[in-house]
């Protein structure tokens, strides 16, 4: 039995950013860091997280990302994401569960060009030489806390970084539809550690999510960012199979955006 | 060629007590017409926590019961994880030492590390080292079945000097696999003279390639066992009908659920950085939409499902490749009725298989002239 998500679209689509589609012009970021945490959820934590149009992996596993760009045209900006592990068809993504960012500029283009959902926050991403660790405080109180322990050089091309599935609001004949946004940035690695993954504070109530309990991995690096045009858009509600597209060929999605 | 069946044994949900068993009493009938009609192999893989995907976690039981059941048909694992969280290297020459004793000297050992964080991490082992593990089982198990008495002092495993009883029955021992997924893993094969069991699809021309490589390395192997085993098997789906859009429609079905739930396990390359797990995401979803079929646009090349003459023809690509051997997933999800099941493998042992295996055709006759 096929198993799809179950989660109502319409919760994630209150506050979504408009999602501008004619406005696509890339971000690159030179001289950029990077931090991925990633922890196993419970089956019941994740249960009711993922739209219709999307699979659950198992086992559920949430992401959590820093991006930190020392410049940018905006300025110096860090942001922080909370995804967790989703399929659409077989091809691989991260759903978010909340994101923050600590420029106000970043925050609306982020949102108008690729449906990044992020509020306004402290976030910040730290490196000494025995381990590395992002924290994003809300009013003071720190509401994520995650890094590495005993840093050690792997190759950028085993960094396993996935792409992301925004939900942003997408005009259609007038109306704005919640619609799932392939977004994320291409990375090219300078230098990349692993290390040992570490969840310090995970605060459930304002994340939104049942915590993380098993640290699997986590990577921290060096790298110039690239946040290219939207690769493609789509239903939410419609799982890739119904939308004419069997799973065995659906590693080669690529759907055309609805407003190209 | 020859031609085999691959088992994972699916158990859809809903489940139920009758539910579960059935899939495998349907199994075990299967196995029993591949035996009469001349298929060479039953594998069945090991699997831990795959549900409804792959409920084949106690293969070595499942294979025995097979032998139990049959005449001919050999039975293999495919594959014995070679961690030692998950399998003791004694245990498994033990055990594989009795299957081949029960079935008489029926048995192919497949061996295999596991490719997915969800089994690895289920049982706490460490994905960096399981190219080392299943190294030093390779190299260990055969001298567990040969030796009067066995020590080692290793990496991953020792033991002072015991006797390992039971020898296997084959002399001087089952023939030696290893699951061939990650790239490269044809040459580890090669270089220790072990068969290589495509567990993965790939595409034809990367398959050509793979056993293009295989062959030539296996040419100057050293074996870790006492002989060498030289062929490379690739796995495929397969249903075979008279109609060839119905079995197209079925056998569709069949490949988008088994694609499904091995996708859904997620791998370890997907969340554990090492290079131990090189990224194969290709090659597990390898059926090239672009290269379709010469005479049905939609069906992937060398898909084994259509009509008698649509399989032969992907047959004959297959062969093309150079390997030695198709193993076919028959079912999954019980998207098949069993009674499809049963006359798709007929049908594909009447019309197909003795256009490419002669013995498969003397294996028939001497069915035939003992039913009669």
């Amino acid at each position: 039995m096929i198993v799809y998500g179950t989660r109502d679209v319409q919760l994630d689509a209150i506050g979504a950013p408009i999602v501008d589609l004619e406005d696509q012009e890339p971000l690159e970021i030179k001289d950029g860091e990077i931090l991925q945490v990633i922890s196993e959820l419970t089956f019941k934590g994740f249960d009711g997280r993922v739209p219709p149009a999307l699979h659950p992996s198992h086992p559920p596993f949430a992401t959590m990302l820093f991006y930190h760009a020392p410049d940018s045209s905006f300025g110096p900006f860090t942001m922080a994401l909370v995804r967790v592990s989703s399929l659409a068809g077989i091809s691989r993504f991260g759903y978010p569960i909340r994101g923050w960012i600590n420029n106000s500029v970043a925050r609306e283009v982020f949102g108008r060009r690729w449906g990044y959902r992020l509020d306004a926050a402290d976030v910040s991403l730290h490196r000494r030489y025995d381990r590395v660790w992002g924290t994003v405080r809300v009013d003071g109180a720190v509401v994520l806390d995650v890094g590495l322990y005993d840093p050690e050089p792997v190759s950028g091309a085993d960094a396993n970084h996935a792409g992301h599935l925004n939900v942003g609001l997408v005009e259609d004949n007038g109306s704005m539809v919640p619609t799932l946004v392939q977004a994320g940035p291409q990375l090219a690695f300078r230098k990349c550690d692993r290390g040992r993954p570490h969840v310090t504070t995970f605060d459930g109530e304002a994340i939104g999510c049942d915590a993380p309990y098993w640290p699997v991995s986590s990577f921290a690096g060096h790298c110039d960012f690239l946040f290219g045009p939207v690769a493609f858009v789509c239903d939410p509600t419609v799982p890739a199979v119904d939308r004419g597209m069997t799973l065995m060929g659906s590693l080669h999605v690529v759907e055309h955006p609805q407003h190209a | 060629m020859k031609f085999g069946l691959s088992y994972e044994i699916s158990v859809p949900k809903p489940w139920t007590r009758e539910g579960a068993r059935q899939v495998f009493e349907d199994c075990l009938e299967q196995v029993r017409v591949a035996d009469e009609v001349g298929f060479e192999t039953v594998w069945a893989v090991e699997h831990h926590f795959f549900e409804e995907v792959a409920h084949s976690s106690a293969p070595e039981i499942f294979l025995t019961a097979c032998a139990m059941q049959t005449k001919d048909i050999r039975i293999g694992t495919g594959i014995t994880i070679c961690v030692p969280q998950f399998n003791n290297p004694i245990r498994v020459a033990e055990r594989c030492a009795t299957m081949d004793l029960l079935s008489g000297g029926r048995l192919e050992w497949g061996s295999g590390r596991s490719g997915t964080w969800y089994e690895l991490g289920g049982f706490s082992a460490n994905p960096d080292e399981t190219k080392k593990t299943w190294d030093e089982y390779v190299r260990m198990i055969p001298k567990m079945w040969t030796q009067e008495t066995f020590s080692w002092q290793g990496r991953c495993f020792s033991m002072p000097e015991r006797p390992i009883v039971p020898k296997p029955y084959q002399v001087p021992h089952p023939p030696l696999w290893v699951a061939v997924t990650s790239p490269g893993t044809e040459l580890d094969a090669a270089e220790r003279g072990m068969g290589g069991l495509g567990l993965s699809w790939g595409g034809l021309k990367q398959h050509a390639e793979k056993i293009e490589r295989y062959k030539k390395r296996i040419a100057t192997c050293e074996p870790v066992g006492d002989f060498v085993t030289n062929k490379f098997f690739t796995v495929n789906y397969m249903f075979c009908h008279a109609d060839n859009d119905y079995a197209v429609r079925m056998g569709e079905k069949l490949a988008d659920h088994v694609q499904y739930g091995t996708a859904q396990s997620v791998s370890t390359r997907e969340v554990f950085i090492s290079q131990a797990y090189p990224d194969y995401s290709a090659a597990l979803t390898g059926f090239n939409p672009a290269a379709p079929s010469p005479t049905r646009a939609f069906i992937p090349e060398g898909l084994t499902v259509g009509d008698p003459d649509h399989l032969i023809e992907a047959m004959k690509l297959w062969e093309a490749t150079g390997a030695d051997g198709v193993n076919f997933i028959i079912n999954s999800h019980n998207v098949v009725p069993q009674q499809e099941v049963l006359d798709s493998l007929r049908l594909f042992a009447r019309e197909v298989m003795p256009k490419f295996d002669p013995d498969a055709k003397a294996r028939q006759e001497r069915e035939l002239a003992a039913q009669r």
